[in-house]
């Protein structure tokens, strides 16, 4: 089993205590062509997929839960809380392990792109619109002409029991 | 103050423990046992509880705990005796003080005249025969504040401006004052922080060497305070401790310094000189000593044993020690994890292997000894007495008898059984409910049980013993027993069981601890307080138990409380629904069948049950419970009879039995949240997590989807 | 300086060690005199302080027990008592007892009265 910590990602040097308070430093990933971040100070661990154990009378995107060195941690498959469907995942795929209040999560995606320094002030707002997206993105921002959804962790976690 | 607050903590530690000690001896003098271990044992708990709560100024507590104790010292002494009507006085008060007790751990205030009665009482008797004396000390109110007291022991005190009044004293010690290791060169330094001193030690009295005695005293000094604030009475307080022990004359006046020329002449050599002589280098002392600073008398009284540092062994021996329940908790939590993995190499040793490496395979089997050896002796840490439980209970029958106007009286059996730290503190709740339950709805008034030709006292019966992996906790009751046509009435109504359903009346009785479940129309103030039976199961369900009752019509009921010995480690049977790993608890396993084997029948929903030895199961397919998919022919998949609660049964539907072994519970809701069906997680050989099947929690759940 | 305390009351064992250790003492504890002469047998110490109502061996029992060994009569013993009527502390004394101190303690009272008995 693969788990890489994200500071030994080679090439950039990476402040995790953010320096100034004016920027923001964000882990990339994807899932299919759109690109999401997370704050970096959230994330945990990365590590390759391999298998969950399924939760019974859960909702769809709930995948089940791994051990994490001792503790059971639920995973989030993030394509399904986006509603397009579960994500077939594959020895490529990735689970970002990060912490949510107490609470410690890991994500279902495609892959982790790449790091990224952003100004605060470069957050737009989530326009209006399609509810899902106000309720589960807490910003947008543009990097290199491409749109990087901000996560809203606490958001992808809520709502995990069945409906009857 | 948070120093003051860990002292209050201990405090009322302490005071559980004398609570409990004191409802046991009471007990016991209550059923006759009337010697003097006893009542002195009673006189020193109640002695305690009153001193740490003058500590802490809960005045109330203080108050009524005086007076008993006064009673309870001349009941030991004989001066009062010890009648029945006493002896229920003293019960009484017991439950007082343990109000009072309660009432300053909850910062609360009770009633200005609460135990006001009982204390009337006891001053009455104390009095009786005690022509005015009055027993303890007169009450005294503390203001404690316990921050650290940093203190210069090196210090001698500043004395007061020297301008004052001059008292003169003449101090003269007698040897008792040194037999009980009094010192008169103390006695001087505290004067001296009194004011200005000036001491003349008088050795007129000193005999020559031949008729000096070692432990003779032949000093007395001379003083002469000088302070503007200095009065008899404080002068008189310095020597508190030796009244009685010396002769001291207190005046007014000042030092006639003449005095000291006036020497002392003694026949042959004087101690001083032979000490000279006996020591060239030492400077005899001068014939009169004058002392205007203190710290330069050294003189050590007789028998001082002078410095000696002793280099050897300084330890106490040690019996016992206090530590962290949570510091034991995580040795605990790791020899769970080792047993487990020690039971996963085993497993992975093939017969192939064993030829191969013998001496790893001998290896392996002192591993798993040493391991066992390990873990009972970790538990054996946490295991306690049922006791510090039990004992709450006699106080809590004699309530539920005043307010139920009934006669009951409580037996119990084997409260040295021993049961895991954490699995006690999870049992003061359900045990007090089951017993509030036996007093308000099992023991009948006693006109009731006369007339059925029943002793006119109730019996509840209180038990404790160790089967196998398990403890049993009994809860028996001479009573009516379960009203089992109201019950059915009841849950009928309330919807728990269905208009026809046809139940035993086993099931019947097991009825009363279904949610929302409560036989009593109107809540009554004791069973009631909006919570039923249910509570009692959750709470027990909660420590990996099960509870179950059996009733007999007229005789009575029998409330049994299975328990796991620990809660660290689980004895499971492993399993496949689907593809998927679960585990099902061995405790409530009763027996596993091929499906090919079982005696399937239909109910006219379609719904499946079981047959077995004549009594029909409820069957639950997990895999369909809990939405997996399944490849396995009907007929090859298996079927594991699980004891839900008592002889409450539910067959289980699975994929495939993979084997037993031991695991360790980890939680879902620590990352995640509680899932119906599912007790817990718990991590695999191959790291992989295997969910707990919570049998009972599956039984209700599905109980309720299809009474919804 | 080092103080043995003796006492069956958790509490007070804890508040005595708070505030003696606060004064910079060392506290050995005992829960009753018979655990109390078995420290005595090994340990050395400079002042002692007693509960009088014990179980299995009482102050006054063991104020006795102490000045009874030849090694002991001149250790200070402070009995530690809830007790100012006479009788008890007329008991202590005459089994040997230095002095006393009325519970509960005034932490400065407590430092001074040891003051008062001990070098």
């Amino acid at each position: 089993m693969e788990a890489l910590d994200i500071r030994e990602q080679d090439g950039e040097v990476i402040d995790v205590r953010g320096g100034e308070s004016r920027s923001l430093q964000l882990i990339a990933f994807s899932i299919g062509e759109q690109i999401y971040g997370v704050e970096i100070t959230t994330v945990r661990e990365i590590r390759a997929w391999n298998g969950a154990t399924p939760l019974p009378n859960t909702r769809e995107f709930v995948r089940g839960v791994i051990n994490l060195r001792g503790t059971i941690v639920p995973i989030y498959d993030l394509r399904a809380r986006f509603g397009d469907g579960k994500t077939e995942p594959t020895k490529n795929h990735v689970v970002v392990v990060m912490s949510v209040g107490e609470k410690w999560v890991g994500i279902l995606v495609d892959a982790v792109s790449d790091i990224l320094t952003v100004s605060k002030d470069e957050i737009h707002a989530v326009p209006e619109g399609n509810a899902s997206d106000t309720e589960l993105l807490s910003g947008i921002i543009t990097h290199e002409n491409a749109m990087v959804g901000l996560i809203d962790l606490h958001a992808i976690v809520a709502g995990t029991k069945a409906e009857k | 103050m948070s120093d003051l607050d860990d002292f209050k903590a201990t405090y009322f530690d302490e005071c559980s423990e004398l609570l409990g000690e004191l409802e046991e001896q009471f007990t016991a003098i209550e059923a006759g046992e009337r010697d003097s271990d006893r009542l002195n044992a009673v006189f020193r708990a109640i002695h305690s509880i009153k001193g740490g709560a003058g500590a802490f100024n809960f005045k109330d507590l203080v108050g009524f705990a005086h007076e008993f104790e006064t009673l309870l010292d001349y009941v030991r002494n004989g001066k009062v005796d010890l009648t029945d009507d006493v002896v229920a006085l003293c019960i009484r008060s017991n439950d007082i003080v343990a109000d009072f007790v309660a009432a300053a751990r909850n910062g609360e205030a009770l009633d200005a005249d609460y135990g006001a009665e009982e204390k009337a009482r006891f001053i009455a008797l104390s009095k009786g025969d005690t022509d005015g004396d009055q027993g303890g000390e007169p009450m005294e109110e503390f203001d404690i504040d316990f921050t650290p007291v940093a203190v210069d022991l090196d210090h001698k005190g500043e004395p007061e401006a020297a301008a004052g009044e001059s008292w003169l004293l003449r101090f003269t010690p007698h040897s008792e004052l040194y037999s009980r290791a009094n010192d008169p060169l103390l006695l001087l330094r505290e004067l001296a922080e009194l004011g200005d001193i000036t001491v003349v030690a008088n050795l007129n009295d000193l005999p020559g060497l031949v008729e000096f005695e070692p432990f003779g005293v032949y000093c007395s000094w001379d003083v002469q305070i000088v302070s503007d604030s200095v009065t008899e009475e404080k002068i008189r307080e310095v020597f508190e401790f030796v009244e009685g022990d010396c002769d001291l004359e207190i005046s007014r006046g000042t030092l006639d310094v003449a005095h000291e020329d006036e020497g002392f002449d003694f026949d042959g050599p004087s101690l001083a000189d032979l000490v000279a002589e006996v020591k060239p280098d030492a400077v005899a002392p001068p014939k009169t000593l004058s002392v205007v600073k203190p710290a330069m008398m050294a003189a050590p009284a007789p028998g001082e044993p002078g410095e000696h540092e002793n280099g050897g062994a300084r330890h106490v021996g040690v019996q016992s020690i206090r530590v962290d329940l949570d510091k034991v908790d995580r040795v605990v939590n790791m020899v769970g994890e080792l047993v487990i993995t020690q039971s996963m190499l085993t497993q992975q040793m093939d017969e192939n292997l064993r030829q191969k490496y013998q001496e790893l395979v001998r290896g392996l089997e002192v591993l798993a000894q040493t391991t066992r050896g390990l873990q009972d002796s970790v538990m054996a840490i946490r295991a306690q007495p049922v006791k510090s439980v039990f004992s709450r209970m006699p106080r809590l029958v004699r309530e539920l008898a005043g307010k139920t106007n009934k006669k009951i009286k409580l037996e119990t059996v084997g409260e040295n059984t021993e049961i895991d730290k954490t699995v006690i503190e999870q049992l003061s709740d359900p045990l007090t409910h089951m017993i509030r339950n036996s007093a308000d709805h099992g023991i009948e008034k006693p006109e009731k049980r006369i007339a059925a030709g029943k002793p006119e006292t109730g019996t509840i019966r209180l038990s404790a013993e160790q089967a196998g992996g398990n403890i049993l906790i009994i809860v028996e009751d001479d009573g009516a027993g379960i009203n089992r046509e109201r019950v059915v009435q009841i849950a009928r109504e309330r919807g728990v069981i269905g208009e026809d359903q046809q139940l035993t009346d086993e099931q019947i009785d097991n009825l009363i601890f279904a949610p929302g479940f409560s036989t009593v129309t109107e809540v009554s103030d004791i069973s009631g307080r909006g919570v039923g039976m249910d509570v009692v199961l959750s709470n027990i369900k909660k420590i990996g138990g099960s509870v179950h009752v059996r009733s007999w019509t007229g005789k009575g009921t029998r409330m049994t409380l299975r328990l796991p010995l620990t809660l660290a480690v689980l004895d499971v049977m492993l399993v496949a629904v689907g593809v998927c790993p679960y585990v099902i608890p061995l405790s409530s396993i009763v027996e596993t069948m091929q499906t090919a084997r079982a005696d399937f029948g239909r109910m006219p929903t379609g719904n499946r049950v079981l047959q077995v030895r004549g009594e029909y199961v409820q069957v639950i397919d997990l895999a369909a419970q809990f939405g997996l998919p399944n490849d396995t022919p009907e007929n090859q998949r298996f079927v594991v009879l699980c004891e839900a609660e008592g002889t409450q049964k539910v067959a289980l539907v699975v994929d495939e039995i993979i084997g037993q072994q031991q695991v360790v519970i980890k939680s879902l809701e620590e990352n995640f949240e509680r899932i119906e069906g599912i007790a817990g997680g718990t991590i695999l050989g191959d790291g992989s997590v295997a969910l707990i099947v919570d049998v009972q929690g599956l039984r209700v759940h599905t109980t309720q989807r299809s009474a919804a | 300086m080092r103080v043995l305390t003796v006492d069956d009351s958790r509490t007070i064992l804890a508040m005595l060690h708070h505030t003696l250790t606060g004064a910079g003492f060392e506290v050995l504890q005992a829960e009753d005199g018979k655990k109390g002469l078995d420290v005595l047998k090994t340990e050395d110490v400079d002042v002692v302080i007693t509960d009088i109502n014990m179980p299995i061996m009482d102050g006054i029992e063991f104020i006795r027990n102490v000045r009874s060994s030849g090694q002991y009569q001149s250790l200070p013993i402070l009995i530690l008592t809830t007790e100012t009527s006479q009788e008890k502390r007329d008991l202590g004394r005459s089994a040997g007892g230095t002095g006393w101190i009325v519970k509960p303690f005034d932490p400065e009272k407590l430092i001074s009265v040891i003051r008062r008995v001990v070098h």
